[in-house]
């Protein structure tokens, strides 16, 4: 049932792992450090959580397995790894711009004051 | 051994993680299950790695709620696909089938608690409390009774003693020791400790007292340790004048020098003498226990008797050497020295202890006790918990008529109920970890400060697990015939009824009768271990000391060698410290004595009288007494009476005829039918003396401790025996803590190199003795508090239900010519059988479990008549109470209103 993404904004969780696969193909664990340091540990992820994101990802093709296997030496043969598809990057970039208006109209109501203009 | 443990943290938490990803519908398992299990494993890694054992229970809690949320998610997912036309492979479908009727009974589950809030909370706190109680004793048990000691193979490490038929156990004297250590064989090795506390003196911040050891030769090794940093005194440091060197203990490193490990190869002044710091015991090593620092014995053998004993020795078991393979060679060796030294060595033998029985024994029969106690407790809990779901199962018979009507079977109506009991038990759990660890800070505040290892409990590790299995056990006990019971249901008469009182009534009465029985037998005897445990307390409390410690400050004082070499200058210090201190106001005595009564311990002698033939070597005729030095003002100080003869004065100083006071036990031995004063008495040789003449006699006192028979004892005057611990006692009317500050100036003006220790009200200390027996009555009263209420709420239950379901039949007697009164006799009756019944069988299991503890019991016999009635009577009053209200309800009832119901 490989439907592609029917738009609307992402969950949180599922932004967080496409922003974490932005970088390059990862393993669960893997993301699970990334997130927690990119969201300064506010984003701790637990496995059921992941990997049912991780299903409805895949599911909706914006991440699939990975083909290609990272450079041996660094290779965990038990793993998964997963990696961006191109529509994951396009549907990443659209909520990123959804985002940055959001932050823009915050600004336009003087929500964001002290936090630094441009 | 950390590792070690780890992994098998890490084994059972992946089994039991592997086992709870059922919950996930099989796709979502089929597709994840190996990425899951290894994306859990690794963060355990980190988890156990970063916070060890005690990470687990958050990080337990914390994948707990992920499996419920997204294996609830995923199937909710699923059911979706389901309906909407995502197809099923027909190999799952029977699996399948049950794990959706588990969440569909989790959702009706919560559903109907949150519906019954009241009756869910009451069930969640009572299994709380009896799990957290369980689980707070549990984790002082694990901490310590099981866990191994910190040392090296610690199964391996006995105590020595020495033996005497008639005095018990006894440290050891150095030429003894020396025998035992070299002519044994299944020792790897042995070493001598003796405790004693020094002046710790360093430019900054000052002097302090610590208590410091003295080992021989070997000791690090023996135990099994190696310093933290450095290394341990050697053979060659062992010696009388070689380098004095010291191993400072962790905690004294951390807190005095700040963990710096430039401290080794520095040189610190130890009681007046420089001493190079060797090294750094690593953390945790407390042996013997709260010791500071160590440093070789370096005594000459040749300078010490045989019956001087002062040595406490430890013995590491050579590899494969039983305990009693040990002691048959210990045995062999004393009985040698008794033929080779007959005069001091007659009636002696040795006796081996293992360090864990050593550390632990006295404390493991409390220990179990409250354990069982806590037992009792969650069994009543479970009985109660019982009792109300099967009340509430009578409630909803009518639903589990429709259900079962509609198709349900059993075991899917069952299943139903054990779900919803199962959820009730976790909840409670959870819960109950909580309270439990509550409990341990409680526990561990409160205690009595004699536990050893007891700031290791905690509620991690293998706590967590004993947890989750009491939880699940109690699940089951009081989930199992609440389900059976209830899914019996017979349809057609609950439905006839219309579901307001079960059809099978009288079969769950009688089950819930039963549960009632067995909780007031089990609160009965919790009651009388309570009991008896107070009548302890209360006659230890009532003991006449033979002293008065009432305004009396203690001050305990060590002059360091060095500066105080001789008894003169020994004796001039403490004159000028009793005159000033005597200045201060408020005082209105001041007195010196070498060990305080009451607290124990002491130096024990055996003395010759003049002109009677030495004691024979006969096991009766141990000649002994206590030693005390003290000054002539004490006696009046703390309030013992002077019986015969005088005290000490002024004249009793060095080179004045030598003098003694003896106690009244010491004269009923030893001059039964004669006057004692005048007479004389040596601890030196019966031929050459030194003779002590006595002068006078004073009452006895409780010497060994408020518990103890008064031993005979022998006072010496300081001024003759000057010596360099003393504890000076102040009497005063003035506030006691203000005057032990004074008190303390006064030292520091006389040499501020000196460090008053211990400086405590002497009432304080005497009721420090009596803390455990104090610790065991709140504590089992607590429980038995718990346990009476448990049951009457039990048995209320029990009645009102009865009284509910009876309304009609009670409405006709009434209407029949039954008086109020009559109605009421009736209920309360039929409590009261149930109540005799299980107190019967209560009183007859106190009397075999009080037994059990007898020897925590105090001037009280485990059968004592006045605590059976007592308990029976408070029994009587709170039962009484509990079936009194459903009685009255009873006897109030309307027999219009009833019989129109009907």
């Amino acid at each position: 049932m490989a439907t592609t993404h029917t738009g609307g904004p992402l969950r949180p969780v599922e932004f967080q792992i496409l922003l974490v696969l932005a970088d390059g193909e990862a393993h669960g664990y893997s993301i699970i450090r990334e997130t927690e340091t990119r969201t300064d540990g506010e984003m701790r992820l637990e496995p059921g959580t992941l990997y049912r994101a991780l299903q409805r990802l895949t599911r909706d093709g914006l991440i699939r397995e990975a083909e290609r296997r990272p450079a041996p030496e660094l290779d965990d043969q038990r793993r998964r790894y997963f990696s961006l598809t191109d529509e994951g990057r396009e549907v990443a970039a659209a909520e990123a711009r959804r985002m940055a208006r959001l932050v823009e109209e915050a600004r336009a109501a003087d929500l964001l004051k002290g936090l630094g203009t441009r | 051994m950390t590792r070690a443990r780890s992994s098998v943290f890490a084994a059972v938490s992946i089994g039991v993680y592997r086992a709870l990803l059922w919950a996930y519908p099989q796709s979502f398992r089929a597709a994840y299950r190996q990425d899951l299990v290894e994306t859990f494993s690794d963060r355990l890694d980190a988890v156990l790695r970063e916070r060890g054992p005690r990470g687990l229970p958050v990080f337990w809690l914390r994948t707990l709620r992920d499996i419920v949320t997204n294996a609830t998610g995923a199937r909710a997912q699923q059911f979706q696909v389901a309906i909407t036309g995502g197809g099923r492979g027909p190999h799952s479908q029977r699996k399948a089938n049950l794990m959706e009727n588990l969440f569909q009974d989790l959702g009706y589950g919560l559903r109907s608690l949150r519906k019954n809030l009241g009756f869910a909370a009451v069930v969640v706190f009572t299994l709380a409390l009896g799990i957290g109680a369980n689980v707070a004793i549990f984790s002082v048990v694990h901490a310590v009774l099981l866990t191994p000691l910190p040392y090296g193979s610690p199964e391996r490490l006995a105590m020595v003693w020495g033996f005497n038929p008639g005095i018990g156990r006894e440290v050891a004297s150095l030429p003894d020791f020396l025998d035992w250590r070299d002519q044994n064989t299944t020792f790897a090795g042995m070493s001598a400790v003796v405790v004693q506390s020094v002046n710790l003196t360093d430019a900054d911040p000052g002097t302090e007292r610590v208590r410091g050891a003295r080992v021989s030769d070997g000791f690090f090794q023996v135990m099994g340790v190696a310093p933290f940093v450095g290394r341990a005194p050697t053979t060659e440091e062992d010696i009388p004048g070689a380098e004095r060197v010291v191993v400072l203990g962790y905690g004294l490193w951390q807190r005095r020098f700040g963990g710096d490990t430039a401290v080794v190869g520095r040189a610190v002044d130890v009681h007046g003498n420089m001493h190079v710091v060797i090294g750094i015991a690593p953390p945790g090593f407390d042996f013997p226990r709260e010791v500071d620092l160590w440093m070789p014995l370096a005594l000459d053998p040749t300078r010490f008797g045989r019956r001087g004993d002062f040595l406490t020795v430890v013995g590491r078991l050579g590899d494969g050497v039983s305990l009693d393979e040990a002691q048959t060679e210990m045995t062999t060796i004393a009985a040698r020295l008794e033929e080779e030294y007959p005069q001091s060595n007659a009636d002696w033998t040795v006796q081996l202890v293992s360090l864990h029985e050593q550390i632990v024994g006295n404390i493991r029969l409390p220990l179990l006790a409250f354990l069982g106690a806590v037992g009792f407790v969650l069994l009543i809990v479970c009985a109660n918990v019982a009792n109300l779901l099967l009340a509430r199962a009578a409630a909803r018979s009518s639903e589990m008529a429709v259900r079962s009507a509609l198709g349900a079977g059993r075991s899917r109506l069952m299943g139903q109920l054990l779900t919803e009991t199962g959820l009730l038990a976790v909840i409670g759990g959870g819960v109950g970890l909580l309270l439990a660890k509550l409990g341990v800070d409680a526990l561990v505040s409160l205690s009595p400060g004699n536990i050893p290892r007891l700031e290791g409990a905690g509620v991690e590790g293998p706590v967590f697990l004993f947890a989750l299995a009491v939880t699940v056990g109690t699940g089951l006990l009081f989930g199992v015939a609440p389900a059976l019971q209830a899914s019996r249901t017979n349809i057609a008469a609950s439905l006839r009824q219309g579901g307001s009182r079960a059809a099978d009534g009288s079969r769950s009465f009688r089950f819930r009768s039963a549960l009632v029985v067995s909780q007031v037998a089990l609160a009965i005897v919790l009651l009388v271990g309570a009991g008896l445990m107070m009548r302890s307390f209360m006659e230890l409390q009532r003991v006449d000391p033979g002293f008065d410690p009432g305004g009396v400050a203690t001050m305990r004082l060590s002059l360091p060698g060095a500066q105080y070499p001789d008894a003169e200058a020994q004796v001039a210090f403490y004159r000028q410290l009793s005159e000033r201190t005597s200045g201060l106001p408020g005082v209105a005595r001041v007195g010196l004595v070498s060990d305080l009564p009451a607290m124990g311990g002491g130096n024990y002698l055996s003395f010759a009288v003049e002109g009677r033939p030495p004691p024979s070597n006969a096991v009766s005729m141990v000649q002994d007494a206590h030693v005390s030095t003290a000054s002539f003002s004490y006696f009046r100080t703390v309030g013992i009476p002077m019986m015969r003869g005088r005290g000490f004065t002024d004249q009793d100083r060095s080179g004045a005829e030598a003098v003694a006071v003896i106690n009244e036990t010491m004269v009923r031995q030893y001059w039964p039918d004669e006057d004692p004063i005048g007479q004389r008495i040596t601890f030196g040789s019966p031929q050459t003396g030194p003779w002590m003449t006595v002068v006078g006699v004073v009452g006895d006192i409780k010497d060994q401790g408020l518990d103890s028979e008064p031993y005979a004892q022998v006072y010496r005057p300081f001024a003759q025996n000057g010596r360099a611990s003393m504890t000076a006692v102040v009497k005063a009317e003035s506030d006691l803590s203000a005057l032990i500050a004074a008190a303390r100036r006064q030292v520091r003006e006389i040499d501020p190199a000196l460090a008053v220790y211990a400086a405590t009200p002497l009432a304080e200390l005497v009721s420090g003795t009596i803390a455990q027996p104090r610790f065991n009555f709140l504590l089992t009263t607590v429980l038995a508090a718990a346990a009476i209420v448990l049951a009457a709420v039990g048995l209320y239950g029990v009645m009102s239900y009865s009284v509910a379901e009876r309304s009609g039949e009670i409405g006709v007697r009434m209407a029949l010519g039954a008086t109020q009164s009559a109605v009421l006799r009736q209920v309360v009756g039929q409590g009261a059988i149930l109540v005799v019944f299980g107190g019967a069988i209560g009183v007859v299991a106190s009397v075999f479990v009080t037994r059990l503890i007898s020897t925590l019991l105090f001037g009280v016999q485990p059968g004592d008549p006045l605590t059976y009635f007592g308990v029976v009577g408070v029994l009587a009053v709170v039962v009484g109470a509990a079936s009194y209200i459903p009685a009255f309800r009873a006897s109030r009832v309307d027999p219009m209103v009833v019989l129109r119901e009907e």
